[in-house]
């Protein structure tokens, strides 16, 4: 084989591959972007998380024994990461205010336009900015649940937790946005 | 759908606002595009290297199971070979010598110590214990009947013994004749392994049988000479001996030794029966200017000797063979019970090594298996244990399979020429004679404190001396 035709061969092959990732981003990325979205605090963190989520899943995607299940693997790994990212930002907040003290102006960096429920106090934006104060887990749970329609179990199975505990996030979930829509309409 | 929330309206306005910021955070996130674009220089390297990685792990996990199936074939094959039991001889005058029972106990400790192969184990049963006294004293008969017994019974594969000289002259024959391994822990007469005595000892000269962990008397005189010479720094030596040649003439090999070095007899006396009294070879030793005294002869003679020197204030090294080596003070008869106080610059030759290291870890062990100090010859039979327990262990176990050829393989690993063991006498091999090369004594000195003997240093021959 002369070095030509490794050369033309190399680059028919990364061709091909580059092909195979623009189909496996396109099928997968807006889906999944949605689905960090609502995990995560911002844009920016939902776009880490599936990238991170989308890179892992290629490196590994000899693994998945049915290809079936491609696209409820890479919802697992995504959502797994995003709650990883929320928590990370949870504990720096955490950490920040244990340094300074309890100051309402410490802020990390959100994205531009998110609700602010004291503008247009309608139920909407009360429920989206109820929605937007829970912990990233229970966003998680009701993200799958609710949003993707993903069953309570195939929801355990994507967050890593027990049965009860999902259940008992669920609850917990709309107790709190209860408790903030009525603070609201009070 | 769950009705997750137990409200319709609820519900349907969070699916509502779930959707309105999910569509929110796409519009702003990037494009398929820019994120195609953003990922593909890091995937690609990763899918390029995929197919790397797949053969890679594709070779590693054929030689993992090209090594689980040469493991499995191995231990395979052991497993499948039926256990090894082994049994050893012993052939000693249990009845009369106080230093053979101790043997027996020693060769058990290193039984009980030993590392042997996974599927061979050794024993050292009652029936293989054979006692070549008869009326309270070893017999050559006796000795040639026990070995004869050992060679017969095919469960034996070698014998340690015999104790005696005059005991291994008949017992070798039958041993030799039979291709059974004998290791003496303290056979010491020079026609053993020497000469045309040795020769006329072995039917099949091609098949060698027997070893020696003790250093022969040749040697052990020689020894003596040049720890008179060499270490004590004396040239001027009285040689003291029983009338009858003592022990196989190994005075004289002493005298020849002596004046080898340079060394001077000055004078010679007799002592036992037929000889003078130990009063009357201090004033031989006293006359004759010497500045050392040798003694080979009965134990009790060479004390009375030396509390005689002491009577004219005489205190001149005063060197003896393995024989003055038989017990402390508090021993009735003993050298060191008839010389009195006067034993600092007595020094006995032992005929054996002692290993710096093994040694003292066999004397402790054996103190706390049996509860009293090792007596003179523990550990030349561990020795004689561990050789051919390491001999075992150095066997193809994959190429023997029945008694006899276990007993031919240990016979001829053991006498093969080369080899080395460690022993608490010392690495020892054996040379084609059947002695240990190297030869080596032990120098053990007289403790006025203790009224005992102290080991004192080791002295190895050159080869060939």
């Amino acid at each position: 084989m002369s070095g030509h035709e490794i050369r033309f061969r190399v680059a028919a092959r990364d061709e091909a591959l580059e092909r195979d990732i623009a189909e496996f981003v396109a099928a997968h990325y807006p889906r999944l972007v949605r689905l960090a979205g609502l995990i995560c605090r911002d844009a920016i963190d939902s776009e880490d998380a599936v990238q991170a989520g989308l890179e892992r899943a290629w490196r590994r995607r000899d693994s998945l024994a049915d290809p079936a299940r491609l696209s409820a693997w890479l919802d697992r790994i995504v959502v797994r990461e995003a709650i990883r990212l929320g928590r990370d930002r949870r504990s720096l907040r955490q950490r920040l205010e244990r340094l300074l003290g309890e100051h309402d102006d410490i802020e990390l960096p959100v994205a531009h336009g998110e609700a602010d429920p004291g503008a247009t106090v309608t139920s909407r934006a009360a429920l989206r900015h109820a929605f937007e104060s829970l912990p990233a887990a229970q966003r998680a749970v009701v993200a799958l649940h609710l949003y993707l329609g993903y069953s309570i179990a195939e929801t355990a199975d994507m967050v890593g937790a027990p049965l009860e505990t999902v259940r008992s996030r669920l609850r917990l979930a709309r107790e709190q946005m209860r408790f903030q829509l009525s603070e609201v309409v009070r | 759908m769950t009705q997750a929330f137990g409200d319709d309206q609820f519900e349907r306005e969070l699916r509502a606002v779930l959707h309105d910021r999910a569509e929110e955070i796409a519009s702003r996130a990037h494009t398929t595009g820019e994120m195609t674009a953003r990922l593909a220089p890091r995937l690609l390297p990763a899918a390029r290297s995929a197919g790397r990685a797949a053969l890679l792990r594709f070779v590693l996990v054929a030689v993992v199971l090209l090594l689980l199936l040469i493991g499995a074939l191995v231990v395979g094959t052991r497993l499948s070979r039926p256990p090894v039991n082994l049994s050893l001889a012993v052939d000693l005058p249990l009845d009369g010598e106080p230093a053979a029972p101790p043997i027996v106990d020693a060769i058990r400790l290193a039984i009980r110590d030993a590392h042997l192969p996974a599927g061979v184990s050794i024993d050292l049963p009652a029936g293989g214990v054979f006692d070549d006294s008869a009326g309270g004293s070893a017999t050559a008969e006796q000795g040639a009947d026990s070995v004869r017994s050992i060679a017969a019974d095919p469960r034996f594969i070698a014998a340690i013994g015999p104790f005696h000289s005059f005991v291994a002259e008949a017992a070798i024959p039958i041993a030799n004749a039979a291709g059974l391994l004998q290791c003496s822990p303290s056979n010491t007469g020079p026609g053993l392994t020497l000469g045309d005595a040795a020769a006329s000892l072995r039917p099949r000269p091609d098949r060698p049988s027997y070893v020696r962990v003790a250093t022969n008397d040749d040697a052990a005189a020689t020894a003596a000479a040049r720890l008179l010479v060499g270490v004590l720094g004396k040239q001027r030596v009285v040689v003291v001996t029983t009338v009858a040649p003592w022990a196989g003439g190994r005075s004289e090999t002493f005298v020849a030794a002596f004046r080898a070095l340079g060394g001077t007899v000055v004078a010679r006396g007799a002592i036992g029966d037929g000889g003078d009294e130990p009063d009357a070879i201090a004033g031989l030793v006293a006359a004759s200017g010497a500045d050392a005294v040798f003694f080979d002869g009965p134990a009790a003679a060479g004390g009375g000797v030396l509390a005689a020197l002491a009577s004219r204030g005489i205190d001149l090294p005063f060197v003896g063979l393995d024989i003055i080596l038989d017990g402390p003070r508090s021993a009735p008869g003993s050298f060191l019970g008839t010389a009195g106080a006067g034993i600092a610059n007595v020094y006995g030759v032992f005929q054996a090594g002692r290993d710096a290291k093994l040694g003292p870890q066999v004397e402790a062990a054996y103190k706390a298996a049996y509860g009293h100090a090792p007596e003179n010859f523990v550990l030349s039979g561990y020795a004689c244990a561990s050789v051919v327990l390491e001999a075992i262990g150095r066997v193809d176990a994959a190429r023997v399979t029945t008694p006899a050829e276990w007993r031919e393989a240990i016979r001829a690993e053991v006498t093969a020429t080369g080899r080395d063991y460690a022993t608490p006498v010392g690495t020892i091999g054996f040379d084609a004679n059947g002695d240990a090369t190297p030869q080596r004594v032990s120098i053990y000195r007289g403790d006025a404190s203790t009224g005992d003997w102290t080991f004192w240093q080791l002295l190895e021959l050159p080869r060939g001396t």
